[in-house]
Parts: structure tokens; C-alpha cells; sequence
């Protein structure tokens, strides 16, 4: 209590003073609330669209604004994308109003601009179902960074109060954030669509689906209304699918090419951008020639677009079109449209040309499955070496000729054959196919079947038929394609089975849970992911072999607990899938995952103790029909994690916990965009060297990454991860360039002047745009000569045609390519011929069969034959035992790696080794 | 078109009767009776929770046939100078047709997802109205606020119907039991729902509030909140802020709330400062675990004063209300007044003085209104949700 007295008018001085103060702090208060209340929403969880919703709600709360709208700017006009207090139904959303008086104002200045009272004129400011409101005061403000374009945040009140000029930095600042919070969070929907969309093509094989999938998804990530995609053959397209159908060109009928939306963009792999209007001229991207009532007539509303088309007739609204490339021209084209004009802008452009790279990729995909299936060609180059036999045959299809090279190759004298019938001598399955061949010879190219030869044994024979006109006798030109035949059977088993197992591999699994999948009905297929517990454990302590013997005993014990319908895979490392037919309901996928849990429970006798071993099961159940194999093996995977953390040798089902799994991923995909930034990526190096002198000839460089919580991840966990995001092509650059910088360095160490170096190179790096200046100039720029450098490329993206054009570009430059993981994919030999490769890598699955597997030796010695043909040295990768590196040595392989000689190596124990100029035996 | 309007008929009636039947009929045929034989427009049914809802409705319907009837349950009504407390009766308002075009509507599921409830409430109520079509048109909602969060349903509404719209309503009572509140449509009661009437007329509508607190604290800011619990403000516990503020109370503004929420100092409110320098008023309480809590959630760093009241200035602003309310409007019929069960609290033995004084201030014009737990009048911007306030629509 004061105890001072004041004068009445000192008191009521003091009472103003008083009121004014807290007034003031009102004010304050209420100012300070505002950006905060704007801000809280900015910051709280949300899709785009809620984000502008509930941070219009708070502006209309917080400015007591009768209107809180977001508008864009089409083509001369104004629509509302979004409104707190805008009916609706109204027409601003849909039609718009002309673009002028303070929103043109504003979008011209990058400045808010507010009017009030007789400064507001009803007829522009605002669109015309407004005006019965009779708004006092309005303020436009651009909405995202200063001058970002075409979008503005609007505000009108009813009392003419007005909107003072000290708010307008504050509602620019809000409005600014607003823009860049809306794009965030795009940007971070688009990227976990991009996620899940690259994953569902990857799973596809057939091109309908393929294009069907596409259409699909595009819509989804670029927020279209409409989508489709037309291949190109030569100066024509065709339209292979469209998420509409009415009025649009069937597949079978051409568009010329020049006639497709933006073909002069596509046509050099540019994506193209675009407003289109009713007599279906292409506009600029700005949609600047757009003015007019032409756009704005009757025919922009309530028509449909599926009475448009994409050849650039009757189209209108917003386009965008990503080519899909090959050989440096499209090969397909991507549609995506909106309806209501809405531009493409950058980030649906980024999304967009992802995305049709991964189209791309799953086309090339597709093409490779097909032409692993109808591959006539594939081997030829072995039998090319083997000596023809010829034999003549008449009308009754009996010998009355047969070369002497029968008696070397069949092991029956030729005069022995005279008189006899051809079928008499071919197995009894593949007579009529050889009978149907010697009755319409002309009708057959050439038939393969078995023979009966001298050795009384069946070998495998090909023959060419050809008619006599003469005569009526038949020639035959045959050949033993037992080795052959023989080889592609392993080859295609192992490109289907594990070596070690020989139980299914991922790829056979995929194809049955697909064809499974596929089958209709309402049937329901389990699928279970077992991973060993402490594997590694067991490897570390008792080494490789006896690891490899576990495994081999656990799939034997994993053969006792499924029934002859199901599929048993292994999918590499401690990885085992089981594939259920026809199972009833979750529960019997859990007594199956119990069954392989108790199965694996008595001890493994290895090198000579006994070893305890647990397995964790992750079980899922999906549809016939209705699940995807993708989602499915992605949920088992997740659910086997859960029971891996619910503590090992247990059984768990797919739930939303295991999904948490899944996240897990994302979450490394996203780490992994950092990783390079954060340091947290190394490059070690493994010699590689020539096998008789164990002298060092390079080092292949071959990339880490330590995850600051996870600690390491495996290559080939985070490899497919990088080239799924495209980190890989910042990531393989950055190797590159250290590893040619590390090369340098070496190459200044006395006698090491023409040391060189290996780098692996991703099928995603090479279709980058300028990818063989871009690789070039890491190189030279990092001080490394270009000749002592060695890029490998796999299989598989060598057969791509793009890849070609890098190579064949780089060659030129000196830089020398390599094969890698030969033997693993296609095995295509004929592009071999076609690339300036000089090194064949030999997978290191083929070296760890030698010298005790037939099988293997047999595809190393041919590899090695083929490769001496071609001219190409061969590097075996994988030497781990000295029979090894002595069976490959009497191959006559020359070069080679592995940890024999040396694991991969840090740099400074890299430069120790070369000091210490060759690797004894360990 | 503003003079050309006719005089809306009107007629309310009112019974205390124990029988939910008998209680309805009467209060139904008086009311109906009041109307002169009008052809009758819409029923406005206010009642107790006392009474077999069901069977209250279905008497009233017995009289008045199939005309819309909209309702809600409550914790006190008034009409025409008449107050009734909690607990004891029903009063029914019948509204005569072709003056104003009324389309009534219900909507459930409050509680799971209130702007979308409001979305479809405010649809329902323009379509039954037969579209958007009169020049001017406002909303009349009635909704179990115990169910979800009122100014979502009311931002649901917004997104619908625009800012020319007003609305004007108030969240059913329950006799101060706290056990449940509803709305009715037709000859249904019901919880976890809103019932609205679109008003189209030839003439502007206007919602107006009023209230009577004052300002008692400088401002502070709401630093944290946790759905209904307030937990900081001004970066302190909210509980301890609000404790001190009611110490300092002043003898005759502090009454603790009658019945469920003992901790309930009705004398004291939030007052969140609106763009204007106005109070939008907002109810809080001290549970039993020590925590302060409101009836609706407060928004984050939002800006506040602690807002208190005597009985006169209660008094006077609801007479400042009926000023506002009938200012510039020709030929009104009635005020359709919703009025704050907090209000009741403050006034105490003074509590039919209200009815009293609003009856006379609005002169030849009848009253009607219902005490509420939360009042609506939405009028600038999307904010519409009040406590402890009192608001109006006169037609």
C-alpha cells in the first residue's frame, strides 16, 4: 500500500497514464501473439494442403479478417487455391476473376500492398460473388521467397479499419514462410512418393504393367489430374496407356512425332512444361500467351478431359512431359496434365524426371527379362569353336551321307550311319520335333535335341536343315552343344538358385511370389523371413568354411519343415525365405515360423564343436490378387526385425510395429543424402594383383559408410539405397575424384609409375546428363592420368546403348573399362563385342567353387576361353585359398584379388603394402 | 426490399408439468396458439434433461405436425421476462413461415471430427433451405459442446458458408449435471451432434455478444498448452497465475460454481485479447489434481488478460446486447438469445433479473433463450466461440 497521498488530478493523471500503458502493452502483447500463433502452426506436423488451411484459420482469427485466402495467378487471372471464408461453392475457386488493382499490384512489386475504405475499388480488388460482402480493407501479400511468382495470400475485412502499414512486414514475413513451409512439406511428400513409387516399377517385369503402373503413379507425385505414356519407334508414337480412355488414340494407331506436346523439348531429352489451349498450340511454360478469352471461354469448364488427346489437338490445361532416353534420344514419353492451368513448377518438374528414370530403368528392366527368356544367341561364342557335322538325308529321312567328323564328335563311325534313320538315333521326347523338322524343313530355322552317340550316352545336338531342290534330300548341319547347353542350364540355375544351397535366390523367389500373387482367386500366400541370429558370431570365430557349412546344414534342416509346394530360398548371407502356398490364415504362418524355430533348436556340429544357433522369423500373409511381392518381402523383412528385437529365436508377424522397420529405411535413405556432407563415408583399397608374381598391378577403391548409430552398412545395403535416391552420383564422384587424387599420390612412391586404379561406377551415374565430361574432368582435376584409370561397370548397365556412347567417349580419353561381377546377370556375351572393355571380372561366387565344383571350373575355363578370343585379360575376384590362386594360375587367369592377398585397406596400410611391393602368401 | 418485410409471427409457450407428454403438449399448444394461426415455420424446443427426451419430442410433434423442429437440452431457459431454472421445464418457440426461409439440419459425430461435422451441418442446412438464394441469410446452431471442439465445428461451417454469413447458437445444457447434453431434430434427441437452421431472408441478419467482464490483470501470453490443461502462462504454471489473480479478488465479483466443477471460480475468466482490444471470453477452472483447465482448448501463445465481473456489469451489457441487436433492424418479432449458465453463477439470487431486464429493454419484441455451455455468434473472421456471454439474433 502506497502511503502517499496525490492530488485528485494527480490521481486521475496517473489513471490515464495507467489505462495508455496497459493499452500499449496490449497491443504489444497482441502483435507479439500473432507471429508466434502463425509460427506454431507453420511448425506443427501437417500435409500442404492442412498447413495453408489451419494457418488461414489462425490469420482470419488473429486479423479478425472476414476473408483469409491463398490466390494464384493463371494466365491473367486470379484463382483461389484455398480460403477461410470464401464460400465453397464459389465460383473464385474455379473460374477466377481478371488479375488487377492490388493483387497485380503486389505480384509486380514483391511488396504487400493493403488499401482501405475509397483506395479499395469492389470491381477489381476482389472476385465478384465478394462484392455484396462490401469489404473495407484488404492486403495482398506475395506468398514464398521475394519473388518467387504468381501466388498471394490475401486478406479482406468488413470494417474499414484497414491493414496498417506496420503489419504488412509481419504478414510478409508469415507469408514468406508460408510458401517455404507449404514447399517443404511437398518436397517431402514427393520424396517418400518417389520412395515407394521407385520400389513399386522395380518390382515390375512386363512392359503393360510397367506403362500401367506409371500412369498411375505419375498423377499421385505430380498432383495431375490425367497421365499416359507413348513410345517412339523411329518417326511415329503410340500410346501405350493413359489413366483415361474415352476419345484417345488406340495403341495401334501412329501420332507422328512432331506432333506430340512439346516435342522440341523432348527431343533432346528435355522435359517440357507447358499450357495448352483449345486449338492445341504449344504456349510458353509461363503460360504468358495465354491472356485472352480464348482460354477463358466455355470450353475451359466442365469439359472432359478425356475428350482431349496428347498430339496436340484438342488439349488444354497444364502439361508436363519427361522423356524417357535411349541412345540420346526418347524412347518413350511421360504425360502428366492438370486441368485447371495450374503450371508445373520445378519440384513437380524433379519429381517428374526421377520418376521417369526409374520408368526408364524398369523398361530396360523388362526388356533384359524378356530377352533372358528368348535367348537364342547367348552362347554362341562357345560353340563357335566346335567343328560342324554334316550329313545328307533322303525323303525317308535316313542317312546317305555323314561327314567323318561324326567318329570325333559323336563317336560313331560315319559309314555306320549310312542306311540308318535320323530318329532311330534322337531321344524319344524330341522325336517329333525333329520329325516335324524333316518334313517342313523350310518351316524350321533349327532344331535342338538329344542324340544317341557311340558312347551310348545322350548328347545334346543343333541342327540346321536345309532343302535340296534337286533331289528332295535334306543337309544337315549340325553341332554338339552339350558344353552349351550345359552351361546355360547352370547359368540360368544359378541366376535362379544360391551356389552355396542351392536353394532358390531372390530373383526365383520374386518370380513365384509374383506368379503366386497373380493367381486370382482368394487365396493366400505366407511368406516368412528367417535370419540367423549371431551368425556372424560363428563366422568370426570359427571362419568362413564352417560358416558356409552352417548354412548349408540349416537348409538342410529348413528342407524338413515346408511342404512340397512351397519354395525354401535363401537370399544371400544368413537370409532364409519361405515361400508358402496356399496357406488359411496368419496363425498357420506362425506354426510354420515356429517349426523352422524348433527345427534349428539341437546344436550344428561344425569343425569339430557343437554350436548353439537361433533363428528369428518374421511372418506376413497376403492376398491373391490384392498384395504386391514387394510389399510383402518388405514386411516380412520388417516383421523379422521385430522378432529380432523382441529378442532372437522368435516369431513374429507382420504389424504396425515391424512397419516401423520400413521407416527404418526411409530414415537411412535420408542419412545417407548426408553422409557424404557429415564425413561419415571412406574409401578402402584392395590390390589387385598379377596371380603369378602376387605383384601389386592397382588397388579397386571400394566405398564405406560408418552410420553414426548404426555403425557400418553394408555396400550392398547402401549402394542400391544411393542409386534408388541418386545419392550415388554425388557419392560416386567423390570416390572417383579421391581415389584418382590417392593414385597420384601413389604413383610418386618409387616404381610405382604405372600403378592403376579400379572404380566401380553405377548404371545411374551414366545416365546422368554430361556424364562423360563430367567423369573425365573428376578425373584430370584430381591429378590422376586418365590411361592408368579403370572404370568397372556391371552386366547389367552395359547393355544399355547410353552406356555405350560413355564408354566409347571415354576410351577415347584413355581411360580403360572393366567388366564387373562377369557370370552374375545375363551373361550377354555379344556386348562384350560391342564395348572397348578390356578386363573381365570373374565373380567371386564362381572362384569360391574352385577347385572342387565341376560346374565352376567349367564357367571359369570358358569365360577364360572367351575372354582369350576377345583379347581381354581376366581378373578373378574373391582368391581366398591358395588352391584357388594355384587352380586359377593353371587356368592361365592372369590377374586377380581377394583376401588371399589382401582384404580391402585402409589408404595409409595401402601405401605400406606398395612399399612393401608385393603380397606374400599370408 | 429491407421495408417491404412483414412481421414474423411468434409464439412461445412454456410447462413446468412432472409428465414428459403432458409437459410437451402443453408448452407445444400454447405456443402454437400464441401464433395466431399462422402457418408455423420452425419449432425451437428448449427442456430439461429431466424429462423422457423421446417422449417430450414426440408430444411436441403431436401439435405441431411436421414442422422442422430444432432443440436443444439445457440448464435454464427464459422467455419473455420469465426466467426457469434448471431442471424444471420445457419451453417451446414456434416461428412462422414464408417471413424467413428455413432449412433445418443435424449432424453426428461432433466429438470424432468437428470441422468436417460443421462442413456437412452448414450443407445440410443451405441445401434443406433450398440453396443459397436470399440476398442475406445467417445460421442458428445448436450443438452438444460436451462433445468436441466448438470453434472447429464453427470453422467447418465457415469453410461453407463464407463470411456473409452470421451464426448465432449456443452448446446444450444438462441441468448442471455435467452427464450429458443433446441435441434434438425432429423427434430425435441427441448426443455427439449439431443441429442448425439456415435463415434466408430479404433482409441483413445481424449476430451480435456482449458480456460485462473487465480486464483485471495486464496482458500475458499463454506459453503452453496441453489440449484442455493450461500449463504455463508467461512461462510459469498456469495454476499458480491463476491462483494468485482470484486472491486478489475484490469482495462481490468471486462465486464458485454450483454443482460438478468445484474448482470452478466463476468469477474469473480468460479473456483473450481479440484484434480489436476486446475479450473473447474463455472459462477456466482449477481440477482436482491442481491443473487449469478451460472448456475448450486455448490456442498456443495466445494473448490473454484475466477477465472478472460484478452482478451490475453482468446486467448492464445484456441490455447493451438487445440495443445492439435490434439497432437499425425493421419490424422485429423476436430475439433469439443465448446466454451462458456462468452468467446464472455470478448473478446468484440475481439471477432472474437477467430475463427480466432483457425483456424490457427489447420492448414489444419477444425474448427467447436457453442457458448454454458455450455460446456461439460469429460475425468478423472465423472466431465465433464464446464463454460466459451472452448473444443474439433478432428476427
Amino acid at each position: 500500500m502506497s502511503t502517499t497521498a496525490h492530488p485528485p488530478d494527480e490521481a486521475a493523471r496517473l489513471r490515464e497514464e495507467l489505462v495508455a500503458a496497459i493499452a500499449a502493452t496490449s497491443d504489444a502483447y497482441r502483435q507479439t501473439s500473432r507471429l508466434i500463433r502463425v509460427l506454431t502452426v507453420l511448425g506443427r506436423p501437417s500435409s500442404p494442403a492442412e498447413l495453408v488451411d489451419q494457418t488461414l484459420v489462425v490469420l482470419s482469427q488473429i486479423y479478425a479478417a472476414d476473408v483469409a485466402a491463398t490466390v494464384r495467378a493463371i494466365g491473367g487471372r486470379l484463382q483461389v487455391t484455398s480460403a477461410c471464408g470464401i464460400p465453397e461453392d464459389d465460383p473464385a475457386y474455379t473460374e477466377g476473376w481478371p488479375l488487377a488493382g492490388g493483387a497485380a499490384e503486389a505480384l509486380t512489386s514483391a511488396r504487400a500492398v493493403a488499401r482501405t475504405g475509397a483506395g479499395l475499388d469492389l470491381a477489381v480488388d476482389l472476385p465478384p460473388s465478394m462484392v455484396p460482402l462490401a469489404p473495407g480493407s484488404a492486403v495482398w501479400v506475395p506468398v514464398g521467397e521475394a519473388g518467387a511468382g504468381d501466388e498471394l495470400l490475401v486478406m479482406y475485412r468488413v470494417s474499414a479499419g484497414g491493414f496498417p502499414p506496420g503489419d504488412l512486414p509481419v504478414l510478409g514475413s508469415v507469408a514468406a514462410r508460408l510458401g517455404l513451409a507449404v514447399e517443404a512439406r511437398q518436397r517431402s511428400a514427393a520424396v517418400e512418393n518417389l520412395a515407394t513409387f521407385g520400389h513399386r516399377l522395380s518390382s515390375r517385369l512386363d512392359l503393360p504393367s510397367i506403362f500401367d503402373e506409371a500412369v498411375k503413379l505419375l498423377p499421385l507425385l505430380v498432383d495431375a489430374d490425367e497421365a499416359g505414356i507413348v513410345r517412339i519407334d523411329g518417326e511415329v508414337a503410340y500410346l501405350c496407356a493413359s489413366t483415361g480412355t474415352a476419345g484417345l488414340p488406340s495403341p495401334d494407331q501412329p501420332i507422328a512425332v512432331a506432333d506430340l506436346v512439346g516435342w522440341a523439348a523432348l527431343r533432346s531429352g528435355d522435359i517440357h512444361a507447358g499450357q495448352y489451349q483449345q486449338l492445341g498450340q504449344a504456349g510458353q511454360p509461363d503460360g504468358s500467351d495465354l491472356h485472352g478469352s480464348d482460354l477463358h471461354g466455355s470450353d475451359l469448364h466442365g469439359s472432359d478431359l478425356h475428350g482431349s488427346d496428347l498430339h496436340g489437338s484438342v488439349l488444354h490445361g497444364s502439361v508436363l512431359g519427361v522423356p524417357i532416353m535411349r541412345d540420346g534420344s526418347p524412347n518413350a514419353v511421360l504425360y502428366a496434365l492438370r486441368r485447371d492451368h495450374r503450371p508445373f513448377r520445378r519440384d513437380a518438374v524433379e519429381s517428374a524426371s526421377i520418376f521417369g528414370n526409374y520408368v526408364g530403368a524398369a523398361i530396360t528392366n523388362a526388356e533384359l527379362y524378356l530377352a533372358l527368356g528368348g535367348s537364342e544367341s547367348k552362347l554362341r561364342l562357345i560353340t563357335d569353336s566346335i567343328s560342324d557335322l554334316i550329313a545328307v538325308v533322303d525323303a525317308g529321312g535316313r542317312f546317305v551321307y555323314a561327314s567323318p567328323s561324326h567318329d570325333r564328335e559323336l563317336a560313331i563311325p560315319p559309314d555306320g550311319l549310312l542306311g540308318t534313320a535320323v530318329t532311330d538315333l534322337v531321344h524319344p521326347a524330341d522325336r517329333p520335333a525333329v520329325t516335324a523338322a524333316l518334313v517342313r524343313p523350310s518351316g524350321t530355322a533349327k532344331v535342338e535335341y538329344r542324340m544317341r552317340s557311340g558312347r551310348n550316352v545322350w548328347v545334346w545336338v543343333e541342327s540346321a536343315l536345309r532343302l535340296a531342290p534337286e533331289d528332295g534330300t535334306l543337309v544337315l548341319s549340325s553341332r554338339v552343344i552339350d558344353e552349351r547347353r550345359r552351361l546355360e542350364d547352370e547359368l540360368r540355375r544359378r541366376a535362379t538358385h544360391d551356389p552355396l544351397t542351392e536353394l532358390a535366390n531372390r530373383a526365383l523367389t520374386a518370380e513365384r511370389l509374383d506368379l503366386a500373387l497373380a493367381r486370382g482367386g482368394d487365396g493366400q500366400i505366407g511368406l516368412l523371413f528367417c535370419d540367423l541370429d549371431k551368425f556372424k558370431e560363428v563366422n568370426d570365430r570359427l571362419g568362413h568354411e564352417a560358416g558356409d557349412d552352417l548354412l548349408i546344414q540349416v537348409a538342410d534342416r529348413l528342407r524338413t519343415c515346408v511342404r512340397p509346394a512351397d519354395l525354401l530360398a535363401r537370399f544371400g548371407g544368413d537370409e532364409f525365405v519361405i515361400l508358402l502356398d496356399a496357406v488359411d490364415d496368419l496363425d498357420a504362418v506362425t506354426e510354420i515360423g515356429d517349426r523352422v524355430v524348433r527345427a534349428l533348436d539341437a546344436p550344428f556340429w561344425l569343425s569339430g564343436e557343437l554350436v548353439e544357433i537361433s533363428v528369428s522369423v518374421g511372418g506376413v500373409l497376403g492376398a491373391c490378387g490384392e498384395s504386391q511381392a514387394s510389399a510383402m518381402l518388405r514386411d516380412a523383412d520388417a516383421a523379422m526385425y521385430a522378432a529380432k528385437n523382441a529378442g532372437r529365436g522368435r516369431v513374429r508377424v507382420f504389424d504396425e510395429d515391424a512397419s516401423q522397420h520400413s521407416l527404418g529405411r526411409l530414415e537411412l535413405r535420408s542419412d545417407l543424402a548426408q553422409a557424404l556432407a557429415r564425413d561419415e563415408l571412406t574409401i578402402h583399397y584392395q590390390p589387385i594383383v598379377e596371380l603369378a608374381t602376387r605383384r601389386i598391378l592397382g588397388f579397386e577403391a571400394l566405398c564405406r559408410w560408418t552410420h553414426p548409430r548404426r555403425g557400418p552398412i553394408p555396400p550392398d545395403e547402401f549402394i542400391p539405397l544411393a542409386e534408388e535416391t541418386g545419392a550415388i552420383v554425388g557419392i560416386g564422384e567423390w570416390v572417383l575424384g579421391q581415389a584418382c587424387h590417392r593414385l597420384a599420390e601413389w604413383q610418386r612412391l618409387p616404381g610405382n609409375g604405372h600403378l592403376r586404379i579400379s572404380v566401380n561406377l553405377s548404371p545411374v551415374q551414366l545416365q546422368q546428363p554430361e556424364a562423360a565430361a563430367r567423369t573425365l574432368d573428376v578425373i584430370t582435376s584430381a591429378g590422376a592420368d586418365p590411361r592408368d584409370v579403370w572404370l568397372e561397370i556391371t552386366e547389367h548397365s552395359s547393355i544399355r546403348q547410353d552406356v555405350t556412347d560413355f564408354v566409347t567417349a571415354l576410351r577415347g580419353a584413355g581411360v580403360h573399362f572393366a567388366l564387373d561381377d562377369f557370370g552374375m546377370a545375363y551373361s550377354n556375351l555379344s556386348h562384350l563385342k560391342r564395348l572397348p572393355v578390356e578386363i573381365l571380372k570373374i565373380d567371386k561366387s564362381f572362384v569360391a567353387g574352385l577347385p572342387a565344383k565341376d560346374t565352376d571350373r567349367g564357367i571359369v575355363r570358358a569365360v577364360l576361353a572367351i575372354a582369350d578370343s576377345l583379347g581381354l585379360t581376366v581378373v578373378a575376384e574373391g582368391i581366398e585359398t591358395e588352391e584357388q590362386h594355384a587352380e586359377l594360375l593353371a587356368l592361365n587367369c592372369g590377374q586377380g584379388q581377394g583376401y588371399l592377398f589382401s582384404r580391402p585397406v585402409a589408404p595409409a596400410e595401402a601405401t605400406e603394402l606398395l612399399r612393401a611391393r608385393s603380397l606374400l602368401p599370408a | 426490399m429491407v421495408d417491404v418485410m412483414q412481421r414474423l409471427p411468434v409464439g412461445s409457450g412454456f410447462s413446468s408439468l412432472d409428465d414428459a407428454t403432458a409437459a410437451g403438449a402443453e408448452a407445444a399448444r400454447a405456443a402454437l396458439g400464441a401464433l395466431g394461426g399462422a402457418e408455423p415455420g420452425l419449432v425451437i424446443v428448449y427442456g430439461s434433461i429431466r424429462y423422457d427426451l423421446t417422449a417430450l419430442l414426440a408430444a411436441v410433434r403431436g401439435v405441431t405436425g411436421a414442422t422442422p423442429l430444432v432443440g436443444a437440452s439445457t440448464s435454464g431457459q427464459f422467455a419473455d421476462g420469465t426466467y426457469v431454472p434448471a431442471g424444471t421445464a420445457v419451453s417451446v418457440m414456434v416461428l412462422g413461415a414464408g417471413v424467413y426461409r428455413f432449412g433445418a439440419s443435424v449432424v453426428t459425430g461432433v466429438g470424432a471430427d468437428a470441422l468436417a461435422a460443421g462442413r456437412e451441418l452448414a450443407r445440410g442446412a443451405m441445401d434443406a433451405a433450398g440453396g443459397d438464394t436470399t440476398p442475406h441469410s445467417a445460421l442458428m446452431v445448436l450443438a452438444d459442446g460436451m462433445a468436441g471442439d466448438m470453434q472447429s465445428l464453427l470453422t467447418g461451417i465457415y469453410r461453407v458458408t463464407g463470411a456473409r454469413v452470421p451464426v448465432v447458437g449456443g452448446a446444450a445444457g444438462d441441468d448442471r449435471t455435467f452427464s450429458g447434453s443433446y441435441v434434438f431434430f425432429g423427434d430425435q434427441a441427441m448426443r455427439d451432434a449439431a443441429v442448425a437452421v439456415w435463415i434466408g431472408s430479404e433482409r441483413p441478419l445481424r449476430v451480435v455478444s456482449g458480456h460485462g467482464w473487465k480486464p483485471k490483470t495486464l496482458p500475458m501470453l499463454v506459453t503452453r498448452v496441453n489440449g484442455m490443461e493450461v500449463e504455463e502462462i508467461d512461462g510459469r504454471p498456469a495454476a499458480a497465475v491463476f491462483t494468485e489473480v482470484i486472491s486478489q479478488r475484490t469482495s462481490g465479483e468471486a462465486r464458485n460454481f454450483e454443482g460438478a466443477y468445484d474448482g470452478w471460480d466463476t468469477g474469473h475468466s480468460f479473456g483473450l485479447i481479440e484484434p480489436d482490444g476486446t475479450q473473447l471470453i474463455r472459462g477456466a477452472f482449477v481440477g482436482e489434481d491442481g491443473a487449469l483447465r478451460t472448456f475448450v482448448p486455448l490456442p498456443e501463445y495466445c494473448a490473454v488478460q484475466f477477465v472478472s465481473a460484478d452482478q451490475d456489469d453482468l446486467l448492464n451489457a445484456s441490455e447493451e446486447v438487445v440495443d445492439d441487436a435490434l439497432r437499425d433492424v425493421s419490424a422485429p418479432a423476436v430475439m433469439l438469445m443465448f446466454s451462458c449458465i456462468a452468467r446464472i453463477d455470478l448473478l446468484a439470487v440475481r439471477a432472474g433479473e437477467e430475463a427480466a431486464r432483457l425483456h424490457k429493454a427489447a420492448g414489444q419484441v419477444a425474448t427467447f433463450g436457453f442457458y448454454t455451455y458455450g455460446e456461439f455468434a460469429r460475425s468478423t473472421g472465423v472466431a465465433g466461440y464464446h464463454n460466459a456471454t451472452l448473444t443474439a439474433i433478432a428476427l
